[in-house]
Order: C-alpha cells, then sequence, then structure tokens
C-alpha cells in the first residue's frame, strides 16, 4: 500500500526550511481583516488570527527549538567565519525572533475595535446563534440619524492612517447613512474621514461611498467622473464591478 | 435631506442594492461571520502563495468574499470552502494574467546572480521574495498543490477532494512539486557557495 502521505527520504535543507518557514509566516494584517470584515457588513470585532502556517506539515513538522536553531546555523554557515556587517547581525535577530516562524502564537490586533454602532449590531460570541431576520434592526431614518451623530461626536484623530476604531466607525457612520439615503449625513461622516485619515486604511471604501453619495445627491455627471477616476486608481479592486456599474448608470 | 429608498431608481436603486451593503439577514450574517472567521487567512495565504502580492492578495481575498456574500444562498453548507477555493483561484488566474511579477527561471537566475547575498536569505523579506519566485517557477497545478500540502498541511485526501482530482494525480503532483522545489534551493545554494569560499 502506498504512502500517501509521501514523506520524503530526507528532512529538509536547511535552507528549504528556512524558505518554507518564512512562507508559513505571512499572514493577513489586521487591517486586512477589519477591512473584509467591514465589506461583508460584520461587526468590526476582531478575533485572534489563527496561526499562518500553523499546520504546514511534510517535511517540515519540526521542533520549536528545532527551527530557531536551524534559522541561526544557517546564517552562521552561509556568513562563515568573516566579520559580520551589521545587516548581518539585524538578520539574525530578525530569524531568531519570530515567533510565527516556530510557535504558535496568535498575532496580536493592536487596536481593539469597538462595535460599530451605526450599523447596530452586537460582537457576537465564541459560537454565533442565527436570529431571527430583522430582529432588532432599525428603520433607516434611525439609522441614518445615528449615523449623523456617530459623525458629529467624532473625537479628534490622533494621526492620519491610526485610530482604526475611528475609522472604521466614520466608515459605517456613511455607509448607514447612505443605505438610509441621508446625503448630509454621508457626507459629513465622509468629510470627516478623508480630512482626519488622508491616507486610511479605508480609502477605497470611503472614495466608493463618496461616489454613492454623489449619486444619491443626483449629480450623475461628478459620479460619472469620480467612478472613471476610482476605476483608473483602483483597477484591481473588489469594488470595480459596483463602480463601474454606478459610472455606467450615471452616464 | 433624506431621500426615501422607495423613491429611487436607476442609479439609486443601484446604489441601495449594491454588495457592499451588510447582509441584512441575521442567518446570514452568522453564517458570514462564520465563514470569515473559519476561512479568510486560509484564502489570504493562499492567494499569496499562489502568486500575488501583499496588496492584491489583500483586494482578492476580500473579493473572494464579496462573491460569497452575493451567492451565499448557493452555497451548499459542506461546500462553503470548496466554493471559497474555488473563487479563489480563479481570481488568483485572472489577476495573474495582469500582475507576472517574475519570468520564472531566467529571471530567476539573473536575479540570483546579481542580487542575493547568504546573509540576505535570513531576512524574511529576501526570503519571502526567493520562496515566490521559486514557487512561481512552478506550474499552477503543482504549485496549488505544493501549497495545500507544504505549507498548509492539508492531507493528500483533503487536497485531492478539493481540487477534485484523483489521489494519484494529487500524489504525483505533490512528488514532482517537491521535486522542483528542491532542484530550485539546491541551485541557489549552489549558487551561494562558491560566493562563501572566495570570501
Amino acid at each position: 500500500m502506498s504512502d500517501l502521505k509521501l514523506l520524503p527520504p530526507n528532512p529538509p535543507t536547511p535552507l528549504e526550511r528556512l524558505l518554507l518557514d518564512a512562507a508559513a509566516s505571512e499572514a493577513p494584517s489586521p487591517e486586512q481583516r477589519l477591512r473584509v470584515r467591514q465589506a461583508l457588513g460584520l461587526p468590526s470585532v476582531t478575533t485572534a488570527p489563527a496561526l499562518p502556517g500553523a499546520r504546514y506539515a511534510g517535511w517540515l513538522k519540526a521542533s520549536l527549538a528545532g527551527a530557531v536553531v536551524v534559522s541561526a546555523a544557517l546564517l552562521f554557515v552561509l556568513s562563515g567565519a568573516r566579520q559580520q556587517e551589521p545587516r548581518a547581525v539585524e538578520a539574525v535577530a530578525a530569524v531568531t525572533a519570530a515567533p510565527s516562524v516556530v510557535a504558535p502564537v496568535s498575532v496580536p490586533v493592536p487596536v481593539p475595535v469597538p462595535v460599530p454602532s451605526a450599523l447596530n449590531v452586537e460582537a457576537p460570541p465564541a459560537q454565533a446563534m442565527p436570529r431571527p431576520a430583522g430582529a432588532g434592526e432599525k428603520t433607516a431614518k434611525a439609522v441614518g440619524e445615528s449615523a449623523a451623530k456617530a459623525a458629529a461626536s467624532s473625537a479628534p484623530a490622533t494621526e492620519a492612517g491610526g485610530n482604526s476604531s475611528e475609522q472604521l466607525r466614520l466608515i459605517d457612520a456613511a455607509r448607514a447613512a447612505v443605505r438610509a439615503g441621508n446625503v448630509p449625513a454621508a457626507s459629513q461622516a465622509l468629510n470627516r474621514y478623508t480630512s482626519q485619515f488622508p491616507r486610511g486604511a479605508f480609502g477605497q471604501e470611503a472614495s466608493v461611498l463618496r461616489i454613492q453619495t454623489v449619486a444619491l445627491q443626483g449629480d450623475r455627471a461628478q459620479a460619472a467622473a469620480l467612478a472613471r477616476s476610482f476605476l483608473s486608481r483602483h483597477p484591481n479592486s473588489p469594488h470595480v464591478a459596483l463602480v463601474q456599474a454606478i459610472a455606467a448608470r450615471a452616464q | 435631506m433624506h431621500y426615501a429608498p422607495q423613491a429611487m431608481s436607476g442609479i439609486l436603486q443601484l446604489v441601495v442594492s449594491n454588495p457592499v451593503q451588510p447582509v441584512r439577514a441575521e442567518e446570514s450574517k452568522a453564517r458570514l461571520e462564520r465563514l470569515f472567521t473559519d476561512h479568510h487567512d486560509f484564502i489570504w495565504r493562499l492567494v499569496r502563495r499562489l502568486g500575488l502580492s501583499p496588496g492584491n492578495a489583500d483586494d482578492a481575498a476580500q473579493h473572494v468574499f464579496l462573491v460569497a456574500a452575493e451567492r451565499l444562498a448557493d452555497i451548499k453548507l459542506d461546500s462553503e470552502r470548496a466554493f471559497l477555493f474555488g473563487t479563489a483561484l480563479r481570481v488568483v488566474r485572472t489577476q495573474s494574467r495582469s500582475e507576472r511579477r517574475f519570468v520564472l527561471e531566467e529571471d530567476m537566475d539573473v536575479r540570483l546572480s546579481h542580487a542575493l547575498r547568504p546573509e540576505d536569505l535570513a531576512d524574511q523579506h529576501r526570503a519571502l521574495d526567493l520562496m515566490a519566485r521559486i514557487l512561481d517557477a512552478m506550474t499552477f497545478d503543482l504549485r496549488t498543490v505544493f501549497v495545500l500540502c507544504e505549507l498548509e498541511g492539508m492531507t493528500m485526501p483533503e487536497v485531492a477532494t478539493l481540487l477534485e482530482i484523483p489521489l494519484g494525480t494529487a500524489s504525483s503532483r505533490l512528488r514532482r512539486a517537491r521535486e522542483a522545489f528542491r532542484a530550485a534551493v539546491a541551485a541557489v545554494e549552489a549558487k551561494l557557495q562558491p560566493r562563501e569560499r572566495r570570501e
């Protein structure tokens, strides 16, 4: 009977292990997880992410200490006996200090993100139970008012690109306002977002919401222009289909 | 001024019904929550390892889940992972045509001869860069099996099921992928050793 695991005859070389460890250590950023959650309309809470590559297998189920030793040994072998440059010393620290390469450590989320009030959703329990559709939903008008309040009560931002929770709150507020057809509230939230976070993590989402807001105002020409600009700047964006549709309708 | 959704038409209806909006039904939301929790990081790692840059991997992963959200009602409960996986493969194939980062072996050889130093490999980013080039040198089918088995730790039956290929085919692809990987790494090591001896 053949061995379906195809265990190789030889263990991985140090370089093979180093490369596979590097690949296994990659993971999406917390901002990426938040971005997708927000795009899906999920509560903007974050859970401890799964360890990237924790199960990588085959040759590579080596011990934690072994991986560190092998990485350090590889560097030593490759560098030889010659004098180490500062960069190489830094590289040793980088390799040996990379926890995700060798140990199942959860990646911490830097900023706790509160539940966006505009969506009126609660942080789900570990095992979220389905609830009846429509339970606890606000009316469109109420959501719009909530969004306006959220935008109006926005605290000053720390710096552009930081404070993910505040960014999400403003984007959620803008989205809720767009859904409710509340153009002033949407504009207010988006203006606040773009002024406080000119290089924010949700720039694409803000741009799409801006296009939607302009479309809601009835300014089709401007919406089409913004849509074309967006498509030229973000040809691979996941929002391309939506923006293209808006541009087509606006023309 | 408020705009009543029911009064909207044309573009305004499109705005209201756009796929970026949250799924309203709580059951769907709970299901999306589970999909995201269980599979998002897997999908991101998959598209990244199948050749997309980190930025495009972000976009691609989000796209996969937006597609899932739109078609949630059509996805069978026991086929969620397969649906996400298949969608991710299609997205990668599409994006890879416009985002070809390397030109396989020839380009890798040039890069290695001019840019790589031994200590560079200890740098995480450079190791990732080299790993990406090695994976890119594989065919898409081999790379997919290699990623699923060696980096995601899936078993051969799991891989065969996910790819909807016979078990023997999956095993053969893995064997060839491992051979390709080892040959590529050996080529790198061969280039490093003479340099070390010179120094």
